[in-house]
Formats: structure tokens, sequence, C-alpha cells
């Protein structure tokens, strides 16, 4: 009997070990897991649905202990990242780098299709002693891996020939052995359609279980790159040899949560969506259909949602409000009315406000213009769009664009012109007129030879300016006046332009330029005048200018030659110490002359006295000569530390010369400073003279000595007026007599 | 006697008594110190030998020679005179000092003419004198004898009192006029 059950068992591991190898044959297509063999997939056509029914609905405390088995055990289950919470005790990166902290166990990565799978291993593989997963200290993450595992709906299908195809079933299966089947009402649902033919049937995911109260539905999901909706309406892939194997995963993802509402007020009618506890509007945005993130995120400048606290959700900051209950949030603007900016080549050229929501007739905004230009309408200036006016909801800032207009010239060739004798004639074949030139250019000749041109002028006979802009048609008539030529003079080689003419002559064709060598007006200070050449305006060769008859216009440089004046200095009046040579272009640099002890250098002057400016410029010879002055000292009499009178006398002065001004002022001299002093007994410094006023007796006789001719005069003067008095006193008693 | 001769005798007794006055006045004035000439110095007039007489020492003292009998300006100022600086031996007495060694040989102290030691620039009727600075004995007797120290020599200011004298002669006549150098302000 024991033999007998050990056979059983052998055939039985037999049969196992034969549909082993057949699975790992049939499976051969589907190399993403491979490198996992074996694994706990479905193998076969059928739904295969993992157990998940142990799972709590909670993930922190409610962990039901599992028995860990002395097998290699792998949980597959898809997530991307970010839908792992960070307090699960592992996390997975935006990168795809997943973490678990625990020293027994470790976790693969793999990526699958567009799915990322995660692998729990123990630690030593096969034959690693069983360890009961509460003993895992982080449990939770165990926990949150089941929970996403029992979600895990696969249907695969094998097809080894086209003959094989069946109609395909999908069967959409919301975790019935979760024990949350209720929850979800019928979940018993499939879509048939045949491979090859166009797909026909409806959408299955507009097939929408029966949501128990409190719980959301967020659709239906696909785990294959061959979406269902995808075919809606075309033609399935074929293959008419080899194997195929498609399979459909449908994950149909069910929120357990309890639900909380969140109500949209921005029209007439709310909209009210259900959402987890915890959700964040961003959260919503993934599994609802009408987009509120999205709507949010093209909110309107001015526009915001407000919820009943008073919170303002604005445009792109809907991700960090988090729904713990039910929620209201209504449509509101900060402002009620709109700005709208119209520019013009860069100026605002218009701006005015409207009321929110105005419509806006493009014909009540002023047209701007431009001269030579056509107005086609105001363009945003953010994307040059074109505004073409309606319903006002933000502000706008517009520019105004235009095209160029064309305009048509007309040339009127007048019948003929006036002679001076009143004849007129008429242009006739053979006269030039060349048309082709702009401004047209005509000339023609009368019966003497002499040649008139065509000048253009307007309708009223005023001459039209080329050089203008034109902003209109227009229309110019011939004006005969006689040709003449213009002899242009520039100073070469300063001119810097073609109009810078120092002069200009008119001359008559066939008429021979004057020689104007001598004219003032040609003379350049500094330079003498050489010759008259073809100006480079006009030719390219320099060539001296021949004075033939004139037959067009001629432009003559004017050359000069610069001159050289010879500037003497005199130091002293006898003869020049020193000569240079210069020209006008030239800057003197005036000679250093010694320093002369007592004096100061003024500068150089010219013979007449007035003083030279070295930054003249040099236009004769000249004669500079170096002007001195002697300094002046002070000296100061002193007596008896107080000051009694100062003079000055020049630098040099010899003690005779002080003494006697001294001794002029009614002083006697008792000392004087030594500093200053020479040896020649002459002072070169100021000098404090110790002196003693003269007394009165002194003082008269010192005076008298001093100034004895102005008292001698004085007295002459006196007596002479007194000699004149008595001779005529005398003379007047004479003819008193004579009269008596 | 007739009363005109008395008067005419009177006259002439008084002009006689006034002859003999003048005469007098001028004899007691030669016989009082006066010189034929008198030196000026500022508006001090000097006739006499002055014991002592303050100097600058930092400037040019002036003086004007003049000449006493002199009418006018011209022959005020027409003297031939002559300008020297002597030691002074009787001072150095008063300090129990009047003799030292050079070289082994014993000097008398004498009245020395050290009249190239000093600046004097003499002009007509004017010369210019003016101090050596610190000038002492030991310096002066040192320059003289042309050794660098002299021992023994008491160390005397010769500015500080009248050590030296400034010395006019009138060489037309000899009269001499000495004046005290002491040092002034």
């Amino acid at each position: 009997m024991k033999s007998s059950v050990q056979q059983y068992v052998s055939i039985f591991l037999v049969v196992c070990l034969f549909v082993f190898f057949g699975v790992g044959i049939a499976s051969d297509g589907f190399t993403d897991f491979d490198v996992f063999k074996p694994m706990p997939v479905a193998t076969t056509a059928e739904v295969e649905v993992e157990d998940c029914s142990s799972a709590p609905t909670s993930t922190s405390d409610q962990v039901e202990p599992i028995t860990w088995q002395n097998e290699r055990v792998e949980y597959e289950f898809a997530l991307a990242s970010g839908d792992i919470k960070s307090d699960a005790g592992f996390s997975i990166s935006d990168e795809g780098i997943f973490s678990l902290y625990n020293e027994n166990y470790y976790i693969e990565l793999a990526e699958s299709g567009r799915y990322q799978s995660i692998y729990l291993r123990m630690r030593g593989g096969w034959g690693s002693p069983s360890i009961p997963l509460e003993e895992v200290s982080d449990v939770k993450s165990f926990n949150l891996v089941r929970e996403i595992c029992k979600r895990n709906i696969r249907a695969n299908k094998y097809f080894d020939t086209e003959s094989d195809i069946p109609t395909w079933t999908i069967e959409l299966c919301a975790d019935s052995t979760s024990g949350n089947t209720s929850r979800l009402g019928d979940v018993s649902y499939s879509v048939s359609f045949n491979f090859l033919d166009r797909v026909s049937v409806t959408d299955a995911r507009l097939v929408t279980p029966v949501v128990e109260d409190g719980y959301v539905f967020d659709g239906w999901y696909s785990n294959s790159d061959f979406a269902v909706e995808n075919y809606i309406g075309g033609v399935l892939p074929s293959k008419n040899s080899g194997k195929f194997f498609y399979y459909v995963d449908v994950l149909p993802v069910a929120r357990i949560e309890p639900a909380v509402t969140v109500t949209f007020v921005s029209g007439e009618t709310p909209r009210t969506l259900s959402c987890a506890v915890g959700t964040t509007l961003s959260t919503i945005n993934s599994f609802s259909s009408e987009k509120i993130m999205e709507e949010v995120n093209v909110l309107p400048d001015g526009y915001f949602y407000v919820t009943e606290t008073g919170n303002v959700l604005r445009k792109g900051g809907a991700t960090a409000l988090v729904i713990n209950q039910d929620i209201i949030l209504t449509l509101a603007v900060d402002k009620t009315f709109v700005t709208l900016s119209f520019y013009n080549d860069g100026d605002l050229f218009y701006e005015c406000d409207f009321e929110l929501n105005t419509y806006l007739y493009l014909e009540t905004i002023p047209v701007p213009t431009k001269p030579g230009y056509e107005f086609i309408g105001w363009h945003y200036v953010s994307d040059g769009s074109l505004f073409t006016g309606g319903t006002l909801r933000e502000n706008a800032s517009l520019s105004a664009k235009f095209v160029r207009k064309n305009y048509t010239f007309t040339y009127v060739l007048t019948e003929g012109f006036l002679f001076t004798d009143g004849t007129t004639v008429k242009p006739v074949s053979g006269y030039y007129c060349d048309i082709s030139a702009v401004p047209l250019h005509c000339e023609l000749s009368n019966s003497d030879g002499v040649l008139y041109q065509a000048k253009w002028v307007r309708e009223d006979g005023t001459e039209y300016d080329f050089s203008q802009p034109v902003y209109s048609d227009v229309t110019l008539y011939s004006k005969w006046v006689r040709v003449t030529y213009k002899v242009s003079y520039y100073k070469y080689p300063e001119t810097s332009s073609y109009d810078s003419a120092m002069k200009t002559v008119t001359y008559y064709p066939g008429e021979v330029v004057n020689y104007e060598r001598d004219t003032a007006e040609y003379q350049k200070p500094g330079y003498i005048l050489t010759l008259f050449v073809h100006s480079y305006y006009a030719s390219d060769e320099h060539t001296e200018y021949d004075y033939s008859p004139l037959s067009d216009n001629v432009y003559l440089d004017v050359c000069y030659e610069i001159i050289n004046y010879t500037i003497n200095f005199y130091r002293d009046l006898d003869k020049p110490f020193k000569s240079v040579t210069l020209t006008c272009e030239d800057n003197i640099t005036l000679p250093y002359l010694a320093f002369i002890p007592g004096y100061d250098f003024l500068g150089w002057f010219y013979q007449d006295g007035s003083p030279f400016d070295e930054n003249a410029v040099i236009l004769s010879d000249l004669n500079l000569y170096a002007k001195w002055q002697i300094q002046r000292k002070t000296v100061t009499l002193v007596s008896g530390g107080e000051v009694q009178d100062a003079f000055e006398v020049d630098y040099g002065t010899s003690l005779n010369d002080v003494l006697k001004q001294i001794n002029y002022k009614n002083y006697n001299v008792v000392s004087f400073s030594a500093d200053g002093f020479t040896n020649e007994n002459c002072f070169v410094a100021d000098v404090f003279f110790e002196v003693a006023q003269m007394d009165k007796h002194d003082s008269i006789i010192n005076t008298l000595k001093n100034k004895w001719k102005i008292v001698v005069g004085i007295i002459a003067g006196v007596l002479l007026l007194i000699v004149i008095v008595s001779i005529m006193s005398k003379s007047k008693k004479k003819y008193v007599r004579k009269r008596k | 006697m007739r009363v005109s001769k008395v008067i005419s005798i009177i006259v002439y007794i008084l002009i006689a008594v006034v002859l003999l006055g003048v005469v007098g006045l001028f004899i007691g004035y030669l016989s009082n110190g006066q010189k034929s000439f008198y030196i000026q110095s500022g508006s001090n007039k000097i006739y006499k030998d002055q014991e002592t007489f303050e100097f600058s020492e930092t400037e040019y003292n002036i003086f004007y020679v003049k000449n006493s009998l002199g009418f006018t300006d011209e022959q005020a100022s027409d003297m031939d005179y002559s300008v020297k600086v002597v030691l002074c031996p009787t001072k150095f007495a008063e300090q129990d000092f009047t003799s030292y060694i050079v070289d082994d040989h014993s000097y008398s102290l004498v009245e020395l003419d050290i009249t190239d030691y000093f600046d004097i620039l003499q002009e007509g009727d004017r010369f210019l004198f003016k101090l050596n600075s610190s000038l002492t004995l030991n310096l002066l007797l040192g320059n003289y004898h042309n050794v660098a120290t002299i021992e023994n020599l008491p160390q005397i200011d010769l500015y500080s009192d009248t050590y030296l004298s400034l010395v006019v002669f009138n060489n037309a006549d000899d009269s001499v006029i000495k004046m005290g150098i002491v040092r002034g302000i």
C-alpha cells in the first residue's frame, strides 16, 4: 500500500514535471518572464485571479499572518512610480529604483511591456529556512504588495495556428475572490469578437459595473499594448503562421476607501464627483473623465475656484488641495473688466476697459493709419493670430499689421516750351529722351544748338522732390530749362562727402572754366594752392584739369601744399638763440630756458608785447621773445618789535639803495637781518631792519635835505607870487593915478 | 668920557667874555673825553668810550663814523678810520685768568687783535659788524694758536661780558672810541 502510494506520488510528480516543461515551451515568446521561471502567473487560457482574499482593507494594522513556505514564491503586480506611498516601508523612485530595508528579503524590479513588475524574493533561494512573514520587520510592505496583487486579473491566450484562433472573449472581472464583490456588484462582463474580423463590438470600457455606495469605479484597464479600444472600428492584426500569443490583462482598479464628494460650480449645473478621503485633485484627474485638473490648468487670467472655507484654487495650483471631506469649489473671477491694449508700431495706440464677457465688434475700435501702408487688422502680440473681436474674457495686447501699398508714377512730356522769342516748339523724333531713367531725363536742343532738359514738376508747377517718400499716385509734367553744367570745387584731401563742395559754379555747355587759382575763397591758411585736378568723386584718374570746353559737370579737387614757417626764439634782443621750422599742422614745443635767480619767467611774447599762445596754429614766420619779471622783496622796518613801515624793492637791490629809502622815511638804521644779504651787499630775500625814528630836529633837517628841491621850489613860487602881486599892485596904482 | 666910548668898552668886554667862554667850553668839551668824531648807531650818537654796548648776534649792526667838526654831510662823512676787535685782558683778570699754556709755552693774555674772526664790512662812513656765533675763549685762542684745544682754559662765553671791545680809530688824529661788546637781544 505504502509502495503503491509512493508510485502514485511518483507518477503525479512526473506528470507535474511534464506539465511544467510544457508550460516552459509554450511560454517561449513571453521572454519578459523567462528569467523568473517558475512563476505563478497564468499559464492557461483561463482567466486567473490571484488569491488576495486574505488582504486586509487597511494596510497598517490588520496584518494577516501568512506562513512562508519553503519554496520560491514570487508575487507579481503592476504599478507605476508614485503609486506606492512613502509610508509603505519601501519606495520606488521616478527612475525605477526600488528600495526595501530588510536584510532577509530583497526585491527586484523588472519591466514588462508598459508595466513594472516587482518581485519579493527571500535570500538564499531554494532550501532557505521557512520564515514566518510576520517576522519580517517591515510588514507593511508586504501588505501593500498583496493589496496591489489582489487586483491583478490576467487573461492569457495561446494560439498555435491561425485556425485555432477562436472568437476573442475578454472577460472583465473585478476581484471576484477578494470579498469585495458585493461592493462591485455584478462583475460578470464579457465582450466577444472574432480575431480577424473587423471589430464591431461595443467598447468594453463602456461597461460599467454597479458600485456599492461609498466606492468609486475608475474604469477598466488593459495590461498589454493590445488595447481593445485601439481596434474598435478597425481591423485586428493578423498572422498566418507560427504561434500567436496575445493576452489581455484587464485591471479593474477598485477604490474601496470611503468616498467624499467634490462639487464644481462653474455654470448653471454643478458637477459632482466622488473620490476617496485624502485624495488630491490631481488624483481625481487620473480616474475621472471630467478632467477637472485640465480645466483648472487652463483657467483664464483672473479666474479661480474658491472653496467654502475661502481657499483659492488658481490655474496650475490644484495638486496641493487634499480632499478630506465634501467640498464645493465655485468658479470666481478677480475682476469684472478686461483691458484691451492696441499697439501701432510698438506705441500704444488705443486702450480701453470692457466689462467682462462683453461682445466686442471690431468696427468700434479706431483704425490706425500708416502712410504708404494698408491696415490689415489687429493681431495678438502673444502668438500673432488675428483678433476678430467677440466675447471678451481676458486682457489682451494687440498689434496693428500693415502691408505696403503700391503707387503709380506718370510722366507727362509737355508739348513744347517757349523760346525767348516766344516761339513754341514740340519735341520731335531724334531728341534724346531716356525714359528708363528715374527721374525721367529728357533733353532737347533748339535750332541754335542750345540744350534744354526737362525738370519734372507737379500740375501746379512746383518742382517734385524725388527724395521724399511716396504716399499717393504721382503725375509729373516736364518743364524745359536750359542745360547747365556745374563745376564743383573740393578741398583735397579733407573733403569727406560729395555734397560738401566749397564752391559750385554754373556754366553753359561749351564754356571754358575760369582759372580761379587766386580766388580768395579757395585759399587755405597754412597751405599754398598748387593744382586743380579731377576729383575722385567723378574720375578714377586724379589728373590735372585741362580747362577744355564743358560738356558735362566737372568735379575738381583743389590741391594744396603745406607751408613751412620759421619760428625764432629770442632770449635776448640781439639774436635768436633757437629757430625751428613748423607747419600749421604741427604743435609747437616752446624751448626750455634756464632759471634766472630773482626773476620769474612770464612766457613767450610777440614783438608787440602780446603773449604767445602755444596752442595757436602757426600761419606765419614768428619772432618770439622771452619775458622775465624781476621778483620784488619786502623791506620791513621794525622798532621795538613793532612794524613801523614796509616797502618793496627789486630783487638784488643794494644795501645803499635800501638805506637811502629808509633814510628818506626819516628812520635811522640800527641793524638788519642777515638772511638774503649777499656778499655783493645786495638783498635777495625779504629783510627786516631794526630802525629808530629820528627826533623832530633831525627829521626836519633830513626832510629838507632830501626834499630841498621841493622846498626851494615852493619858496621860489611864493616869492614869485609876491613879486607878481606887488607889480600888479603898482601897475594898478599907476593906472588909478593916470585916471585921476 | 663920552657915553658912546663907555658903551663900546662894555661891548668889547662882553665880546671878550663870550670868546673866553667859547674857548673854555671847547677846552672843557675836549677834556671831558669827547673825540674829534663820533659813531652813530640808529639815533644813538656815541662820542666817547662805551663800557658796554649791546650788539645783535644774528643781525648786521650798522654804524656810521662821523666827523664831529664837519658842517656839511660830506664833511661829516669824510672820515679816515679803521675798525678793530680786541681782547680785553683786564676783564679776564677779574676772573683770575691771565695766562695759558700752549705747547709748553706760557702765554700771557694780552690785548689780541682778533678782527679777522668777525664779519666787518666797511664802506665809506658806514661799517657793518656782525658777531661770530657762540664764540668761546677756547675756540678763539685755539684758532689763534692753530691748535684743537688748550687745556685749563675756563669756559667763558665771550659775549656774556665785555671780554671783547670794538675799537674805532680816527686815523687822522689817532683818537679812539671803544665799545665793550655784549650780546644784545
